[in-house]
């Protein structure tokens, strides 16, 4: 056994999953797997062979096992990774490949394994994706599993964690957590992950935001240092971990966990609160939803009604078109599940390419800017009828709302008004009961259609702003392309310029805007929007909570001048200077508050 | 014997990451023309998923699929819908 100093040490990780807590390690020692490699002559051959496909089996067998414990627990999440795993390892041509080394060069399985599953690493490893490099390390467990059944040992961690009810929370350190002891682990009470490998999209990282507890991956040399029971802080937030603190960094580390303590606390509780900032003006927030299941997560997570909904599921998941019936079952549904709040529906944002199969259509050079959205639907109008008329039905059933995606100017629009008027026409005369006045409304995600934003508010009842499409078409970045995505700047004065005159043109026009992009679920991003003007903000679930909390936080006036600061910048630098500093101010004043708060 | 070829990019954020090539794989198997999947002067076999991860094709990559075998057109056509619906079936 080494000698440990029993002095302070601090390390720093990625943080990977937010939050701070202080307890005692637990350290998960997976023990070094013995790899021996030797020659072996043509008469044992197929014993190695034999040797080799046992221990496969048992390795299949091991994952079924942990993945029907993970089913029976409950926790579905990372089924399907174990499942891919079960894959890799039945993967008829990779045994074949391992077999066939075992005969061709007569050595053992265990060198033979170890031979096909390095160049397997090597390649996934050497590619410039972050994500795909870490699954070199998928590979790298399943040998490791299938090592250790050759040798016979124990493929499991023995998860043999303190009492749930100990004194001080259990914080895992280990080297890395394979899936397996992810999914394992997820099922005890595990306050915090701490490991020497992986990155921020490493399986253990994934679980721990599932299960909202903190963890710090690539802490490197942490292992090594920790004792079983040493105390330790560590801070997910921002990727650091102190090993039997001193007295002062306990005391910082016991302050800092109980802000996050209550900022969670807050963050909940502000669910059922208003989005009001603190001089009263009032947002709503709304959320964007790819599926009708996911409705009761935008409600759960304090969304006040839907505020963009991708009607591409219907279109995609099917092996014929959706009839206009499908539509108004689909829709009708939805508004049931709203009861009354708000739906705001997309209409069909795809291209043909996906829609039609690839042999109809010839494949198009440069499909964003090609036939797709409205542009498809109206070439294509027997799709888009059997859309508009479903949903004019399901209108009839609640607060719904129409909007248009990809419109370039007043021409398309009106062309789209007039088709929905016929559609409309159509149903009357099949006296099929539907709304004709839906409100009608677009997506504003073409630079086109934002300098023409005044004329398009005069003949449409509602704008919402595409921030994505109408920042990569503004700014000519392609945000999938790794050598231009930095140039990809929400806070470029072009992009501030052109959403000031857009949010001015509904305004004169007494039309309501929203934001739908991923602007409006950014927390730093928030305060520009609100000091636009912008009342009503769309995003993703998971925000909806953070949006709220940064709205209560704010004082509109302040958004109004930072806006102005941020409007006379002629650098995106600039703006995102201004941006964080008035964060930081914003902040600050916060704590002073609660400080405030607590001493009265 | 019949044969297709077609092309694919690539969209998902993960690229062709564990689940996806676990899709992409399960696919293929529904067939019974042989297809190669072409990255650079990279080839995969589509029916084996170890193959299609050491690929390693990430986001924006552009794939070739070929397909050889009585229901090569199908098998291409598929494939290719697959990847370019990000691995949604």
């Amino acid at each position: 056994m080494n000698w440990v100093p029993r002095r302070p040490r601090v390390f720093r990780g990625i943080g990977a999953s937010w939050g701070v807590t202080l307890g005692r390690v637990f350290l998960l020692d997976r023990g070094v797997v013995r790899e021996p490699h030797y020659d072996v002559d043509a008469t044992q051959v197929a014993t190695e062979q034999a040797r080799m496909q046992a221990a496969i089996d048992l390795s299949v067998a091991q994952l079924h096992g942990a993945r029907n414990s993970v089913v029976a627990g409950g926790d579905v999440g990372p089924l399907s990774i174990l499942e891919a795993h079960e894959m890799m390892l039945r993967d008829p041509s990779w045994v074949a490949e391992v077999q066939g080394r075992i005969a061709k060069e007569r050595i053992n399985a265990e060198w033979a394994l170890s031979l096909v599953t390095q160049r397997l690493r090597q390649a996934l490893e050497s590619t410039d994706d972050p994500y795909l490099r870490e699954r070199g390390g998928d590979v790298g467990f399943l040998a490791e599993r299938v090592l250790r059944n050759l040798a016979g040992g124990h493929a499991e961690l023995r998860l043999l964690l303190p009492d749930a009810t100990a004194a001080a929370p259990c914080v895992v350190v280990a080297r890395n957590l394979s899936p397996v002891d992810a999914a394992l682990l997820g099922r005890y009470q595990v306050a915090a992950f701490v490991t020497e490998l992986g990155g921020k999209t490493s399986h253990v990282a994934i679980m721990a935001r599932s299960l909202e507890v903190p963890a710090v991956v690539a802490a490197r040399g942490v292992f090594e240092a920790a004792g079983n029971d040493d105390a330790i802080v560590i801070d997910g937030g921002e990727g650091s971990v102190v090993l039997r603190p001193s007295p002062d960094q306990l005391a910082r580390g016991a302050r800092r966990a109980a802000a996050h303590a209550r900022r969670t606390r807050e963050v909940l509780a502000a669910k059922a609160l208003p989005a009001q900032t603190r001089d009263g003006r009032t947002l709503t927030l709304l959320g964007n939803v790819e599926q009708p299941g996911e409705v009761e997560t935008i409600l759960g997570r304090g969304g006040e009604g839907i505020g963009l909904y991708r009607t591409e599921f219907m279109f995609t998941d099917r092996t014929q078109m959706p009839t206009a019936e499908d539509h108004y079952q689909d829709v009708k549904g939805m508004l049931a599940r709203l009861d009354g709040r708000p739906l705001t529906v997309r209409t069909l944002d795809l291209g043909g390419d996906k829609l039609l199969g690839p042999l109809a259509y010839a494949t198009e050079s440069n499909p964003a800017l090609g036939l797709r959205a409205i542009r498809f639907c109206l070439h294509h109008r027997e799709v888009f009828r059997a859309q508009v008329a479903g949903l004019l039905r399901a209108a009839v059933h609640g607060n719904l709302r129409i909007m248009l995606p990809m419109i370039s100017g007043v021409d398309e629009l009106r062309e789209v008004r007039a088709f929905f008027a016929e559609v409309a026409a159509e149903l009357q005369q099949s006296g099929v009961a539907h709304r004709a006045d839906v409100p009608l409304g677009i997506m504003v995600e073409i630079p086109s259609a934002a300098l023409c934003a005044a004329d398009l508010a005069a003949e449409c009842a509602f704008f919402s702003v595409g921030t994505n499409d109408l920042l990569q078409y503004l700014l000519a970045v392609d945000r999938g392309n790794e050598r231009v995505a930095h140039m990809y700047r929400p806070l470029h004065p072009a992009a501030l310029r052109l959403l000031v005159s857009v949010v001015r043109a509904a305004e004169a026009a007494g039309i309501p805007l929203s934001v739908c992009g991923e602007m409006a679920g950014d927390v730093e991003l928030v305060p520009i929007l609100l000091g636009m003007g912008v009342r009503a903000l769309s995003m993703q679930a998971s925000s909806l909570p953070h949006v709220k909390r940064r709205v209560r936080g704010l004082q509109y006036d302040a958004c109004v001048a930072l806006l102005q600061r941020a409007c006379a910048c002629v650098t995106p630098q600039e703006v995102e200077r201004e941006v964080k500093e008035f964060l930081a101010a914003v902040d600050q004043e916060g704590a002073a508050v609660l400080q405030a708060a607590a001493g009265r | 014997m019949a044969s297709a070829c077609k092309k694919a990019r690539i969209g998902n954020d993960l690229g062709l990451h564990l689940r996806a090539a676990g899709a992409l794989v399960q696919r293929a198997c529904a067939f019974t023309a042989e297809i190669t999947l072409c990255h650079g002067r990279l080839e995969a076999n589509a029916k084996s998923i170890m193959s299609v991860l050491s690929l390693a094709a990430a986001k924006g990559v552009e794939l070739e699929i070929c397909a050889v075998g009585d229901d090569a057109d199908a098998a291409a056509a598929a494939l290719q819908q697959l990847i370019e619906a990000g691995f949604v079936a």
